[in-house]
């Protein structure tokens, strides 16, 4: 039993770690990639680390006074990490015994929901234009996430994410988790925020948005956790709808699982890059869309194809 | 120990932001050029940024006007230390073509401690990404530095004694 639970909490330090070491690597491989489509030669890949280190050693500038809002970047982080435990990476995850598909979705939602209390507390126009937008993304991206999870579970008839996984490597590929699949790799271009649903950022339109006025330490952290969300998100893409092949030795499906998260991130860089932002609202009608279309995953799972 | 981190990573991913103080918008081309792919400022780890919370640099333009001197000390305020602040174009370094007008205050380091000057009207992108590379450690500087002072009398004296032997 012991040993058990020492399995697990390796386990759970290896989620944590992949979570948040590879997370810069695989964002700086990501804007590597952009650069070469611009025809740059553009930063380092260890470049996001180098990012970090600057501004967490940076001053703290605080808008707000206030526990709660001092704590937020921590918190996001933190939640993203509890995320990455719910998820399973090459075998079982670490925290699967506490939760299912039901507690990763409101788990998920979080980190978007600390961010957006976030920026409307540091209230600059720009600030709750971003929190807002946040909002509205959430609203119609969860959805979407929710429809493609159900699938699943409809499907393997368990609501485990492990469930979910060991029946995808018994049954292999269906009709209608092809079609969820693409449903979520759509919803994690929006997780990602990147281009065309960065709408909540939006750079050059209203400065970072929710971020404008995080300096320093708790822009690194709010970074960080966005990082670690993308490539949990990726992970979880991969394992529950591409889990193949499977050889069940833990650390080469381990490796195979990373680099298929990484072919999943490249493939987001590259939307990203030959995309144009969408408006808020035509984001969230596209996404109204996109969840009707899941939709039609979910009637193909009912009919068993 | 997070301190050290951030001045060894400092120079490798400065963060900039852009201020127009008054100026007639040639710097501010110029200064968007440098971050285009053809000049690729990414490259040191450079990237605009459209927050003075985020920012490392202030790249400030223009002769700064009267009225936006204190909007400039403000913004200086803003950004978290370590900063750096660079004066582009001649406006920005000593009033250039506005020198002595009423209406400005004729130098950013009338209002803010300026780290490096760029000279120029406007200057030239490579100059920019030039001022850049040497505030970074980059490339070496063209102009060595130099210090000027009075001469004692003894100096004088020494230097030109003929002069001081034939004296009145
Ligand atoms: S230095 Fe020249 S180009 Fe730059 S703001 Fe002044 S007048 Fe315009």
């Amino acid at each position: 039993m012991s040993g058990d639970i020492l399995v697990t909490v390796g386990l759970a330090l290896l989620n944590v770690a992949v979570a948040l070491l590879l997370a810069p690597l695989y964002e700086g491989i990501m804007r590597k990639l952009r650069a070469a489509l611009h025809s740059r030669i553009g930063p380092p890949i260890t470049q996001p680390f180098l990012d970090l280190a600057k501004l967490l050693g940076k001053q703290d500038l605080r808008a707000v006074p206030g526990k709660l809002y001092a704590a937020a970047p921590a918190l996001t982080l933190g939640s993203v990490l509890t995320l990455a435990l719910l998820v399973p990476m090459g075998t079982r995850p670490p925290l699967g015994g506490a939760g299912d598909i039901i507690v990763l979705l409101y788990v998920a939602a979080i980190s978007a929901v600390l961010l957006m209390l976030t920026a409307f507390a540091a209230s600059g126009p720009y600030g709750a234009v971003g929190g807002s937008r946040e909002m509205m993304i959430l609203l119609s991206v969860e959805p979407v996430l929710a429809v493609t999870l159900v699938v699943g579970a409809l499907k393997s008839g368990r609501l485990a994410t492990l469930g979910i996984l060991d029946w995808q490597v018994e049954n292999g590929p269906t009709m209608s988790m092809a079609i969820a699949g693409i449903a979520f790799f759509l919803a994690l271009q929006a997780q990602a925020g990147k281009l065309p649903f960065d709408v909540a950022e939006a750079d050059q339109e209203i400065m970072g948005g929710p971020l404008i006025e995080q300096s320093g330490p708790r822009l690194a952290l709010f970074r960080w956790a966005l990082w670690s969300k993308q490539l949990v998100f990726a992970i979880l893409l991969v394992e529950l709808f591409l889990p193949w092949p499977r050889f069940g030795v833990f650390p080469a499906d381990l490796v195979l699982t990373l680099l298929k998260a990484l072919v999943v991130l490249v493939l987001v860089a590259v939307v990203d890059v030959v995309n144009p932002r969408l408006r808020i609202d035509q984001t969230m009608g596209y996404f109204t869309r996109v969840a009707f279309s899941s939709l039609a995953a979910l009637a193909f799972a009912v009919i068993g194809m | 120990m997070l301190r050290r981190l951030c001045e060894r990573a400092f120079p490798k991913a400065l963060w900039v932001y852009h201020a127009n103080c008054g100026a007639c918008n040639g710097c501010d081309i110029e200064v968007i050029n440098v971050l285009t792919p053809y000049y690729d400022a990414e490259r040191f780890g450079i990237r605009l940024v459209g927050s003075p919370r985020h920012a490392d640099v202030l790249l400030v333009c223009g002769p700064v006007t009267r009225q936006v001197a204190p909007a400039l000390r403000r913004l200086y305020d803003a950004v978290p230390a370590p900063k750096l602040v660079f004066a582009i174009g001649s406006c920005a370094v000593g009033g250039g073509c506005w020198f002595d007008s009423y209406n400005v205050l004729g130098g950013v380091d009338k209002v803010l401690p300026v780290d490096y000057y760029v000279p120029g009207c406007p200057p030239r992108p490579e100059a920019i990404l030039y001022s850049v590379a040497v505030a970074l450690g980059l490339a070496p500087k063209k102009v060595a530095a130099e210090a000027m002072r009075q001469e004692t009398l003894e100096e004088l004296a020494l230097a030109r004694p003929r002069q001081s032997e034939a004296g009145p």
